[in-house]
């Protein structure tokens, strides 16, 4: 049962470009300079918070074909996706382009689940050109999971920082440096965590579920790649996910890194780090593909995961189930193994 | 007037840290909300019992300003009304008695929406 | 697959894992600073009480009455706590002090003004009022309950013993 749902794209999937775009404080962390756009504010000149981030949508995706010298029509699919109820921020930014268009809920594992369909879609020789983009706004979310974003109310340490940002990466079958390997389609997995501020705890079962089979489908192990970089586990949540792994592999260490993570530095004061469907999008797009390109990564597994809550489902007191979901990326020419 | 400045920082502070104690010992997660309810339950129990004015004579703002002054006075303004109306007070007391901290949040709060904007 | 003794056998080992799960992560949480958290809330908490007592102060100096003083410290509490949350500082301020800014009145106005100020944009009557008691609602309804079902034990039990009201 542990080869089921990891695929193998036989038609070359190659990365075509990505682009980024953040919110303020996303912009003074450590990811700033891979940013291509950095908003001043939360909320730009739009008249709302959804707007701001359906706008960072349509920055990345306009950033990402000017970049890759691409009119809509030689895109063949736009998928994409958001945290804002019936994807309301992805659908506002769709519709000002002309591309045929998928819309995709897996919480902040959306833009792992977009690469994942992108690259089966281009492997198996449906497509050729696929954008793939998914965002998360600080605001949008606090208010719709959480509280007013002006309520003076106290968060555990544990809780984390949704990030503002909005990813947007091109695949195609165009040979290019970075190449898609494969992936991993997750299972939904609920180890019975109910308190939704601690989403890291909720996710890191999932991502463990994820690699273990990924691994086992692929004959590999952690020793085996350059880097293993999950979505948004945050600094509780990785270390959730190294005591998980460590039950089953050897090689379980730094070569482990988290996006959420990544995202701030120390003193930020985000808590447990970032989190958001825009942490691991905007990172995946901005940051990634340049370090593999330069030689510092060759073989790389990227694990989205999410924390499938609502608002309803928390206010009823359900525990919360997460998804993960891994795309195995590898740089062109040299063989990792 | 020095003294009572003291005891309104340490009875205010007091109910204030009590209401912090009860907030991280819950072993779940307790939303503002939650707290506030709590602490006004709290006032109107000690109120029922006639302890809360004891709390106003001491620390006079100390006890008034947190919340649970205003559960205090709920109940104050039932029982008052009872003694004027009989059974119907417990309907008309509580609310005419806490009216102007009630009006004044409704309408400073709508005045205050719409005019200022969240800074997220 | 179907094997049910295979299948009863799997269960229990999920069951075991997620028991197991459970106690990592009761483990690995960072305790909660419960001695800074409380002495915060007191300080802060404090403050906004000795302002209260200094607006009265300044109050009766102006020579009104005893009642009117402590409605009207109370009142500026509500404005200066309505017009922070909107200046965006009062929830900068409960991250800091908790308890000590929740629940004192400011506190109360801040729970008004801060769903009122973030659903304004989904309109005046929609958005802003329908939304202004999301959080300060709970409080009206249990307090206003609360005090009824008191004041009607008081008259049972006046009732029943025969006092006055």
């Amino acid at each position: 049962m542990n080869g089921r749902a990891t695929f193998h794209f036989q038609i070359p999937v190659y990365f075509g470009g990505g682009a980024a775009v953040a919110g303020p404080k996303e912009g003074q962390g450590p990811m700033g300079p891979f940013f291509d756009l950095i908003y001043d504010s939360l909320q730009s000149a739009e008249d709302s918070w959804e707007k701001t981030e359906t706008a960072m949508q349509r920055d990345a995706l306009a950033k990402l074909l000017e970049k890759a010298a691409l009119t809509d029509g030689s895109v063949d699919l736009l998928l994409g996706g958001d945290l804002i109820n019936q994807l309301t921020v992805t659908n506002f930014a769709a519709v000002e382009r002309d591309i045929p268009f998928l819309g995709l809920y897996n919480a902040c594992a959306t833009m792992a689940e977009g690469l994942l369909l992108a690259s089966s879609l281009i492997g198996a020789g449906f497509i050729a050109d696929a954008a793939v983009v998914a965002s998360s706004h600080n605001a949008t979310s606090e208010r719709q999971f959480r509280f007013p974003t002006e309520l003076g109310n106290q968060r555990p340490s544990w809780s984390q920082w949704t990030v503002t940002a909005a990813g947007a990466a091109l695949l195609t079958n165009r040979p290019g440096p970075v190449r898609l390997i494969s992936g991993t389609v997750g299972r939904v997995v609920d180890y019975g965590v109910k308190d939704a501020n601690d989403m890291g705890a909720a996710m890191a079962p999932a991502a463990a579920d994820t690699i273990l089979r990924h691994l086992r489908a692929e004959k590999a192990s952690p020793a085996d790649y350059d880097l293993i970089l999950t979505g948004d586990l945050g600094r509780r949540g990785r270390r959730l996910l190294l005591a998980l792994l460590e039950k089953e592999l050897a090689d379980v260490d730094e070569r482990f890194q988290d996006c959420g993570v990544w995202m701030f530095k120390e003193n930020q004061d985000v808590y447990a780090g970032g989190s958001g469907a825009g942490c691991s999008a905007s990172v995946w797009s901005g940051y990634l593909p340049r370090a593999m390109i330069r030689g510092q990564y060759r073989r790389v597994l990227l694990v989205g995961t999410g924390a499938l809550l609502s608002a309803v489902s928390v206010g009823q007191g359900a525990s919360i189930p997460a998804i993960a979901h891994a795309v195995e990326l590898r740089t062109e020419g040299k063989e990792a193994r | 007037m020095w003294l009572d400045f003291f005891w309104a920082f340490v009875i205010g502070g007091g109910l204030c840290a009590l209401a912090q104690v009860a907030m991280d010992k819950t072993p779940f997660f307790v939303s503002s909300a939650h707290i506030l309810v709590a602490v006004v339950l709290f006032g109107e129990v000690l109120g029922f019992f006639g302890l809360y004015h004891h709390l106003i004579r001491l620390a006079g703002m100390g006890a008034a300003v947190p919340l649970c002054g205003f559960g205090n006075s709920l109940i104050e303004g039932v029982f008052a009304a009872m003694g004027r109306d009989g059974l119907l007070g417990v309907l008309t007391g509580g609310l005419s008695a806490g009216a102007a901290g009630l009006d004044a949040v409704i309408i400073i709060g709508f005045f205050s929406a719409i005019f200022l904007k969240p800074k997220g | 697959m179907n094997d049910p003794l295979k299948e009863s056998m799997r269960a229990s080992l999920e069951a075991a894992r997620k028991k197991e799960y459970a106690s990592l992560i009761e483990e690995t949480k960072e305790p909660v600073p419960l001695a800074k958290n409380v002495l915060l809330a007191f300080v802060v908490g404090g403050a906004i009480c000795l302002l209260g007592q200094v607006f009265y102060v300044l109050l009766t100096m102006a020579g009104l009455a005893d009642k009117t003083c402590v409605t009207l410290s109370l009142l500026i509490l509500i404005f200066l706590g309505s017009v922070l949350t909107g200046l965006g500082y009062y929830d900068r301020l409960g991250k800091i002090a908790g308890a000590g800014s929740i629940v004192p009145i400011s506190g109360f106005a801040n729970s008004v003004v801060a769903p009122a100020l973030e659903w304004r944009t989904e309109g005046i009557v929609a958005g802003l009022a329908a939304k202004l008691f999301t959080l300060a609602g709970p409080v009206i309804v249990f307090g206003v309950t609360g005090s009824a079902l008191l004041g009607l034990i008081k008259y049972i039990w006046l009732a029943l013993t025969g006092g006055a009201l």
